[in-house]
């Protein structure tokens, strides 16, 4: 996938018939979950696992997996350790991923609240902002970004954070308006609670839900930008092992190791897919539960 | 609106059906030639690595990269002599001849008569005189301007001129051959103020049309100075980023050669999927230069520390597989080369204690490696990580850059630690000289020793190729000493092609004359 | 419409509904919001260009020229000059249409651009037009045999495809469908003017590689709106009724989904010509997205504001393209 703003609309999934969570599907969401639980695991210990560090050469170059000579996973074409790539790029990965989208909805649900509760000026204000960041090319920002400043995980956290901002903003505003209007606001104001607490104690807690599985989804879109940068060769820089980079000096050889492009493509593809499978299901149960 | 896009879809997919079965383009190829003699006629697609962004103007040339400028210029200048991609050996082609005076101070350079630039501005001598004296007005910001700084040029008649040069260099032939060897029309260049991008010269083929980063077609030149050349009838340069997809167009037949890149394993993707590769194995190559003006290989240990370290045989099997590793400077064949091998053997003890050492006096080894981002460049920066990281006081870290942004940093500040370029050497004139005398042209490491640029001076000089092979052998054993340089691959020029495409000569650092290449039919 | 519908379509945008005087004073608020929205992005291409190492005239010159040359040459273009200065002596000439000529080449931008807009332009139009050709049928197929085999098959295909970078599918298309079996180019272009098949026959896998990574959110999207859409009140009535069931889909079921449709088109359309690098670096194609890969290190200035420019404006022409698409398709907006 290319460098992506996506907007929240593009992922309703939204049916008003009765839950109906068939086997597989249940099935599909705990194996989802497990997935991203032992790659979390995997990314916290890391260091502490008993595998080569991610630039110790281990053997000869281009070893291809299982084949009983090396390490498990083989080795990469440098002769580095494939499967301790792997689990540290997991990490990259998920720094990007949850870093980046943890920014972007603090702020973007801040300036959403607040664009909601207020209207007027600041409204106005932050409707300017937001369509500017949606309309300055992205990754003109991006690469831009990466000759100013050393490329590297908190760069990119940042920058994607940054760039994700919008949706949110948008989001929260629309889910906070149709709270708005509603009574227990109107209860709350009468009652004569302070702004802060309409906002945080009344408003955020009822627009949270559409945030929370619109925010895996994001997840799962950073991931796959980060990926799409490192294969560019302006995301995180050598030697450390994103799974993106890996793809791209991988793709070279691709009739003599496939296996260089394949381990990697898979743990995207995977994790992806988990934190899609994930966002699906949450949101299944938000149209299903609040919909009535 | 509905009913439109249906139409609409439902064209889309008949007009991608019809692109399926319409096949991969033709190329006109000449009818047969069983005997293997050059026959007239037929369209080659040539693909380089990127485009002449800045134009086509001579005195512009940065680098003799094949996969870039010097490839066009050929085309469309031709070259007034060429030196051999594989020995440096010289060859007249629009010039007739080029004589040195005893001491090599003067040069007389003769052309070849009647030969017009295709706007029909003559190149004579005084043409010649124009394109020179244009590099050297500081005006023009030549990068070339240092080669004739200093040198005056007398027009004697219409088609010689000598060249008195400020030092006696009996090489200069060599300079010329490979750096001022493509010459302008003078008309074009006073009155074109967008010239570069418009070239006029008077090579084998002109410039028809040019979509920037898509193609550049030339055609055939009707008035080229030799009788029935050039043989093909139009080239079509592409420029693909990505190198395994410039093989991947010639494989497929989509293209008649590429210019794969740095790397050498390429060689053997190629001839395994059936193409040809025509190549020029030389001296010198990709090297790793060590900023000897900076912490922290402004101290020799260190230097010294890193050339025991690496298994330079272990590095090229890793980095470019199929590649050797060099044992000089020059070419197994060359005449330069030494009676014994200059390869270091790694003394991967005697490299820790180096380190240590040099951390015991609070000049631990850290640095960066700037690197461009390409596969050969970006694999010999992780394997250099990797494999120095494995030892204790050291700490290696990678900084990957654009290729302005090297431009920038490594080749105008100098503002780095470790990098790269690759300097094929042929004969050591000029290359192998530029690099290592105090100021050369190419020499970004702030080496300077007296001896070798004394060495290099009284080789330059030298008429006998014994004294010559001696005072290049004297500078080769300084640089295995004091590695301001670190050669870490064998070099070879080459050009992939399919087996249709013919008279292919590599000239320079192997880029193609253009006047004799010819396609047979498959 | 449903709510949720409008809902989203709020997100996406905020479209006044009142009278007529409300609604001319929001179209008044609305320009001044765009002019400030473009106004603030090519601003922000300025300062980002200017905080980028290296001045334009070193990467001109080359690693060899002089100090005093690299000066000169910058006061000539008027690098040396303030930022909010040149911004506005660039806002000036940008208004009258003269964006400047590219720093490398000596080309003029709007020319540059010209060129380049239609490769990106075709690539992104024939990649939205492909998934659209993809995604509808199989939606409301599916859809209407809801939990079938194929309903199975082609949900579980589309949450696959969602999941591959499209840096992924291009490398190995790249194997299948050009070094494999020799069926279509490896790389490259050949614009309309040399032939309509030719042109096809280039751009087919770099368009599948995009459609491909496209066409599961249209899928899901319309899936899931047909499948509640078939639910609803009118739809059963319609079909006890005995309507012939394609005049209900149509009718009932396509229209009123061809909203959020449009919206995720429209999204799709602006990220694809902003974003299309990654399949145009790989493919070698010459449009903007490989423009934008090579202007960034060279420092090309007017080239980078330029591309700023024309993704802002496109963005902006989108959103007001569908909004008034929104006002077509909605009877109620009609009415105002």
């Amino acid at each position: 996938m290319t460098v992506t703003l996506e907007d929240p609309a593009t992922r309703p999934a939204r049916t008003s018939r009765p839950p109906r969570f068939t086997l597989t599907r249940r099935v599909g969401f705990m194996l989802a979950v497990a997935w991203i639980a032992l790659l979390t695991l995997l990314a916290l210990v890391a260091d502490l696992l008993p595998i080569p560090a991610i630039d110790e050469p281990v053997g000869g170059p281009s070893i291809p997996p299982f084949s009983g000579e090396g390490p498990l996973l083989g080795t990469d074409a440098i002769g580095r350790d494939i499967a301790s790539r792997l689990i540290h790029g997991v990490r990259i990965s998920l720094a990007v991923g949850v870093g980046a989208t943890a920014i972007a909805v603090v702020v973007g649900v801040l300036l959403g609240l607040l664009a909601a509760y207020t209207r007027g000026a600041v409204e106005r204000i932050i409707n300017v902002l937001t369509d500017t960041v949606l309309s300055f090319p992205p990754l003109l920002l991006l690469l831009a970004l990466a000759t100013v400043v050393t490329p590297g995980v908190p760069t990119l956290v940042i920058a994607l954070g940054f760039l994700f901002v919008p949706p949110f903003v948008r989001l929260t505003r629309a889910a906070a308006l149709s709270q708005l209007g509603r009574d227990y606001i109107t209860a709350a104001r009468s009652l004569g609670a302070g702004h802060a607490r309409i906002l945080f104690r009344e408003l955020l807690p009822n627009s949270i839900q559409p945030i929370i599985s619109y925010s895996v989804v994001v997840v799962a879109l950073i991931i796959v930008i980060e990926g799409s940068l490192s294969f560019l060769g302006v995301g995180v820089p050598a030697p450390a092992p994103s799974w993106g980079s890996m793809i791209a000096s991988g793709k070279d050889n691709l009739t003599r190791a496939p296996y260089l492009v394949i381990a990697p493509s898979l743990m995207i593809f995977l994790t992806v897919f988990a934190f899609n499978t994930i966002g699906d299901h949450l949101r299944r149960r938000i149209a299903t539960g609040g919909e009535s | 609106m509905r009913t439109s896009r249906r139409i609409a879809a439902a064209a889309l997919a008949a007009a991608m059906i019809a692109g399926l079965s319409a096949c991969a383009p033709e190329s006109s190829s000449p009818s047969a030639s069983p005997d293997g003699e050059p026959v007239a006629g037929g369209d080659a697609t040539i693909i380089l690595g990127i485009e002449a962004v800045r134009g086509l103007d001579p005195a512009f040339l940065f680098n003799l990269t094949p996969s870039g400028d010097a490839n066009r210029m050929s085309a469309i200048y031709d070259v007034l002599f060429w030196s051999d991609a594989k020995t440096g050996e010289v060859t007249p082609q629009l010039g007739e001849s080029l004589e040195p005076n005893d001491d090599g101070t003067e040069w007389t350079l003769t052309l070849n008569e009647g030969i017009t630039f295709t706007d029909g501005t003559p190149l004579d001598a005084e043409a010649v005189v124009f394109n020179y004296e244009r590099i050297q007005d500081p005006a023009t910001g030549s990068p070339l301007a240092g080669l004739l700084e200093g040198a005056s040029f007398t027009v004697a008649d219409d088609t010689s001129l000598t060249i008195a040069l400020p030092e006696p260099n009996l090489q200069f032939d060599r300079v010329l051959a490979t750096s001022l060897t493509h010459i302008a029309s003078p008309t074009a260049i006073e009155n074109d103020a967008d010239f570069a991008n418009n070239p006029v010269g008077a090579g084998p083929f002109v410039l028809e049309e040019w979509v920037r980063d898509d193609h550049m077609t030339l055609v055939r030149n009707e008035d080229y100075f030799k009788e029935g050349e050039p043989y093909l009838d139009s080239i079509t340069f592409t420029p693909i980023k990505d190198p395994t997809q410039r093989i991947n167009t010639v494989s497929t037949g989509q293209a008649h050669a590429a210019v794969p890149g740095s790397e050498l394993s390429f060689k053997e993707s190629a001839t395994g999927s059936g193409l040809e590769v025509t190549s020029a194995p030389t001296g010198g190559g990709p090297l790793l230069m060590f900023n000897v003006e900076n912490a922290p290989f402004d101290d020799v240990r260190a230097r010294k520390a890193v050339q025991l370290a690496l298994d330079i045989n272990d590095l090229t099997a890793v980095v470019d597989p199929g590649s050797s590793a060099p044992e000089s400077f020059y070419a197994p064949d060359s005449a330069f080369f030494p009676s014994e091998s200059m390869f270091v053997q790694p003394d991967k003890d005697a490299a820790q204690e180096l380190f240590d050492e040099l951390a015991a006096d609070g000049k631990a080894v850290s640095f960066a490696i700037t690197m461009p981002a390409s596969g050969f460049f970006t694999r010999t920066a992780e394997y250099l990580q990797s494999r120095l990281s494995q030892f204790d006081n050291v700490s290696v870290t990678i900084d990957t850059v654009d290729n302005a942004t090297l431009d920038e940093r490594v080749f105008r500040n100098r503002d780095y630690q470790l990098s790269a370029q690759i300097v094929p050497v042929g004969d050591p004139e000029p290359n192998f000289a530029k690099l290592l005398q105090t100021g050369g042209q190419t020499n970004y490491m702030g080496y300077s020793n007296p001896e070798v640029d004394a060495a290099l001076e009284s080789a330059r000089n030298s008429t006998d190729e014994g004294e010559r092979g001696d005072a290049y052998a004297t500078v080769e054993q300084i640089i295995v000493d004091e590695v301001p340089v670190l050669l870490v691959r064998n070099q070879e020029a080459y050009t992939v092609h399919a087996t249709a495409l013919n008279g292919l000569t590599l000239h320079g650092d192997g880029s193609l004359l253009y006047d004799r290449l010819w396609l047979a039919a498959p | 419409m449903t709510v949720l519908q409008r809902e989203r379509a709020r997100v996406s945008n905020i479209r006044p509904r009142s009278h007529t005087l409300h609604r001319l004073r929001s179209i008044g608020g609305r320009a001044l919001h765009l002019v400030a929205v473009l106004v603030l992005v090519t601003l922000a291409g300025t300062a980002l260009t200017d905080l980028m190492p290296g001045s334009p005239a070193s990467i001109i010159l080359g690693p060899t020229a002089s100090d005093e040359a690299i000066a000169a040459l910058n006061a000539e273009y008027g690098y040396d000059q303030p930022l909010l200065l040149r911004y506005l002596q660039w806002l000036g000439n940008a208004i009258t249409g003269d964006l400047g000529v590219s720093i490398q080449s000596n080309q003029p931008v709007v020319e540059v651009l010209l060129q380049r807009l239609p490769v990106t332009l075709e690539l992104t139009v024939l990649a939205l037009l492909l998934s659209l050709a993809i995604a509808i049928p199989a939606a409301v197929y599916a859809a209407s045999r809801e939990n079938s085999m194929f309903d199975r098959i082609v949900s579980g295909l589309a949450s696959g495809f969602m999941s591959v970078p499209v840096f992924v599918i291009g490398v190995l298309l790249v194997y299948v469908l050009g070094v494999a079996t020799r069926w279509f180019p490896v790389a490259g272009w050949a614009p309309l003017s040399s032939g309509l098949a030719e042109n096809l026959h280039f751009v087919f896998v770099p368009v599948l590689a995009l459609a491909l990574g496209e066409f599961p959110a249209f899928y899901r999207l319309l899936r899931s709106d047909v499948i509640s859409t078939l639910r609803e009140d009118f739809v059963q009535t319609a079909t006890v009724r005995g309507m012939p069931r394609g005049y209900i889909l149509r009718r009932h079921v396509l229209r009123p989904s061809s909203f959020s449709l449009i919206t995720v088109a429209a999204v799709a359309f602006g990220r694809l010509l902003a974003g299309s690098v990654v399949v145009e670096s790989l493919f070698a194609l010459p449009g903007l997205g490989s423009l934008a890969l090579q202007s960034i290190p060279a420092k090309d200035i007017p080239m980078i504001q330029g591309i700023v420019v024309l993704v802002a404006v496109t963005y902006v022409l989108i959103n007001a393209v569908v909004d008034a698409t929104y006002a077509l398709l909605d009877p109620r907006m009609r009415r105002i």
